[in-house]
């Protein structure tokens, strides 16, 4: 037996981040009292997905393809998804670095999970290979399930992990049984070996069968309807920080191998998956966004609006081609950056013990809280795809990809869409702006408002004043790093996407053509 | 000889089978699963896979059986799943059978069309653990690596999730 030539190099990014959480676990096992351990946790964290994003950094200067024996390669393509998890995972660290004490004894354990999360989702970007796709599927999905559950004293968290872990260990049976179907198809677990083999006429029952599963499978992960039970829940019982980190990572993640999966193993039947995601797409945005309408918790709505989005990103899966997949990838790009500070206000704005953020909390804050405001008010015109901000340049893409391939019915669709997600959007930017704080209901905790529709009217007197839980937040400033940022790359992206587009679509090229 | 084996195995396995579904008692199943299980090692090792063969007792007979005795003598025997009866019950049986009949007519047709062959499935070197060490150090590595990952990730997740919460703590 020979030892073969392995390249690490192709790993590299996955290998710095797991280092950094195995080391995260050690510094917490030694340290575990001490003060300086609990905060150098955090900035550990950061340093080892720093250090990822110069390694990701350094391979795209390097330019080719690195491949790891046909089982993972590190392209311009993954290393474009790795460069956007990695900065949805910084912003989580960011998050929880003032937060995590609240919600958890074990920060330790946190980070640890987060990152190990992190090298499931890189790795899943760049797997070329049907085994190394599901297990890294299954690395990252077991990480957010234990990351949703994290806050052991919010019962709603346990619902949502129980509930995730559930349906997804369920989808994941789906994507497994797709899998061995094109295997069987096929002979190969190998993307493009599938691809050839499919391309030269194979079994086609278990073609069809197969790519039916998948989408199951991906499908669940990306939320898409009919397959976002589970979202909503999930999304408002875990710990705002988490929220923050799956929402954008797992999209990019799935969606990356997503496209992969079904662009290079299975073009051949691309006229039938495109109509089946067309419809799926169509859905899932109307529902998504119908849905959010009716929200009054934040955390909620967001979670619905991120439904709607997975559709918009669906619409450019739909016409299997490069334009397309480029418009995917800048689309992932710009939802981490307006979603992700849509959470980071949330989490600044959160008072201890309550999880959530209602609408009636935002009356007023322009005058309690003017940047934060201002923040917010960019990130939801951004969501709502408002031009100049950089949500509108991702929708436009993705519908001008979907356009030129012909599908206009559809893009139809997703323009409505638009127009029903900026009511809800605009709504909490018309509450922070043109409403006064007194306008709001009674400062009462969340938990004695939840069931006020039953209870008496509330009191007459609400200018009586209520004590108010202290803020999440020990301190704002990591948080508030985090809100500029995102708001920076918000408007900036917004403003100059020319050297972004350019990038990813030579990026897609590379692996795609087109 | 073979034959006749197979025929042997293969009705103990489809009695094992319909043990697990119909007994009432659900120790009963769990212990039909463990036959079932064990006559389906007997089947890999005449196919030649001995490791499968071995990993098959190990880790499904002796390990998940296990694990679903404790499971149902934890929360006892009368409240487990056999509680559900009625209306649901008779469609989840609906929904199964019809399951059942397509897998069974998705099977007969790979077994007549031919696309899948047993010799397919052999594995080098008579399912020797050599064989299979060797893919997986091999062309396997990657896989493997993230395995390892992937259990740690559980190991860490098993430990917060069942670590108890005290009611003064933060």
């Amino acid at each position: 037996m020979t030892l073969p030539q392995v390249n690490f190099l192709a790993i590299l990014p996955q290998i710095i981040v797991t280092a950094t959480a195995l080391l995260v676990l050690i510094v917490d096992a030694v340290d575990r009292r001490g003060a300086f351990s609990r905060r150098a946790l955090s900035w550990l964290s950061l340093i080892g997905l720093l250090a990822a994003g110069a390694a990701v950094v350094w391979l795209v200067m390097q330019g080719g393809r690195q491949s790891f024996q046909d089982m993972a390669v590190s392209d311009g393509y993954s290393l474009a998804f790795s460069a956007i998890i990695l900065l949805a995972a910084a912003m989580g660290v960011l998050l929880a670095k003032d937060t995590v004490d609240q919600f958890t004894r074990m920060p330790g354990a946190y980070y640890a999970l987060l990152l190990l999360a992190v090298v499931g989702m890189m790795t899943m970007a760049s797997a070329t290979d049907l085994i190394v796709v599901f297990l890294s599927l299954e690395i990252l999905s077991l990480a957010l399930y234990v990351l949703v559950g994290f806050n052991l004293r919010e019962p709603r968290s346990a619902e949502g992990s129980l509930k995730y872990f559930l349906l997804g260990a369920f989808a994941s049976g789906f994507f497994l049984y797709g899998a061995a179907l094109l295997y069987g198809a096929s002979g190969s677990t190998n993307l493009a070996q599938i691809g050839q083999a499919m391309g030269a006429g194979g079994n086609e029952i278990y073609l069809y069968a197969g790519t039916a599963l998948l989408v199951v499978g991906f499908g669940f992960k990306v939320a898409m309807v009919p397959f976002h039970m589970w979202t909503p829940d999930a999304y408002q019982g875990a710990p705002t920080p988490v929220t923050g980190f799956m929402s954008v990572a797992t999209k990019t993640a799935v969606f990356a191998a997503f496209m992969r999966v079904f662009m290079q193993a299975l073009p051949a039947t691309q006229e039938t998956w495109g109509w089946a995601l067309a419809i799926l797409a169509a859905l899932t945005m109307t529902l998504g966004n119908l849905a959010a309408l009716r929200q009054t918790s934040l955390k909620r709505m967001l979670a619905y609006s991120s439904i709607a989005h997975a559709g918009y990103a669906l619409v450019g899966l739909v016409p299997g081609s490069a334009a397309g997949a480029v418009a995917v990838l800048f689309y992932m790009l710009s939802y981490a950056l307006m979603n992700l500070g849509a959470f980071a206000v949330l989490v600044a704005l959160e008072r201890r013990g309550e999880n959530d953020i209602l609408r009636g909390d935002m009356h007023g804050l322009s005058d309690r809280r003017p940047g934060l405001a201002a923040a917010m008010a960019i990130f939801m015109f951004a969501l709502a795809g408002i031009p100049p901000f950089v949500g509108f340049f991702a929708k436009f893409f993705i519908f001008s990809a979907a356009a030129e391939a012909g599908w206009i019915g559809l893009v139809v669709i997703g323009v409505i869409n638009s127009v029903i997600s900026a009511f809800y959007y605009l709504s909490v930017v018309v509450a922070m702006y043109f409403r006064s704080e007194k306008e709001a209901a009674p400062a009462a905790p969340v938990k004695a408002r939840k069931s006020k529709d039953k209870a008496a009217p509330a009191p007459a007197t609400p200018s009586a004043p209520v004590p108010q839980a202290p803020a999440l937040a020990t301190s704002q400033n990591a948080i508030r790093l985090a809100v500029v940022l995102a708001a920076i790359g918000t408007v900036a992206v917004g403003l100059y996407p020319a050297p972004w587009t350019a990038y990813i679509t030579q990026a897609v090229q590379s692996v795609f053509g087109g | 000889m073979q034959l006749f084996l197979f025929l042997a195995l293969a009705i103990v396995a489809i009695a094992a089978a319909i043990g697990v579904l119909v007994s009432k008692n659900a120790v009963y199943s769990a212990l039909a699963l463990l036959v079932n299980f064990a006559v389906l090692a007997v089947m890999y090792i005449m196919l030649h896979a001995q490791f499968v063969a071995v990993v098959q007792v190990i880790v499904y007979a002796g390990a998940i059986v296990v694990l679903f005795l404790f499971v149902i003598m934890l929360i006892g025997t009368e409240t487990s799943l056999l509680a559900a009866r009625g209306r649901s019950r008779q469609i989840t049986t609906i929904i199964a059978l019809v399951a059942g009949v397509a897998f069974l007519i998705s099977a007969a047709y790979v077994a007549v069309a031919g696309t899948v062959s047993a010799d397919q499935g052999r594995v080098p070197g008579d399912g020797a653990v050599q064989a299979i060490g060797e893919a997986l150090f091999t062309q396997y590595l990657l896989p493997f690596e993230l395995a390892s990952v992937l259990l740690l990730v559980a190991m860490i997740g098993a430990v917060v999730l069942a670590r108890k919460q005290k009611s003064d703590e933060v």
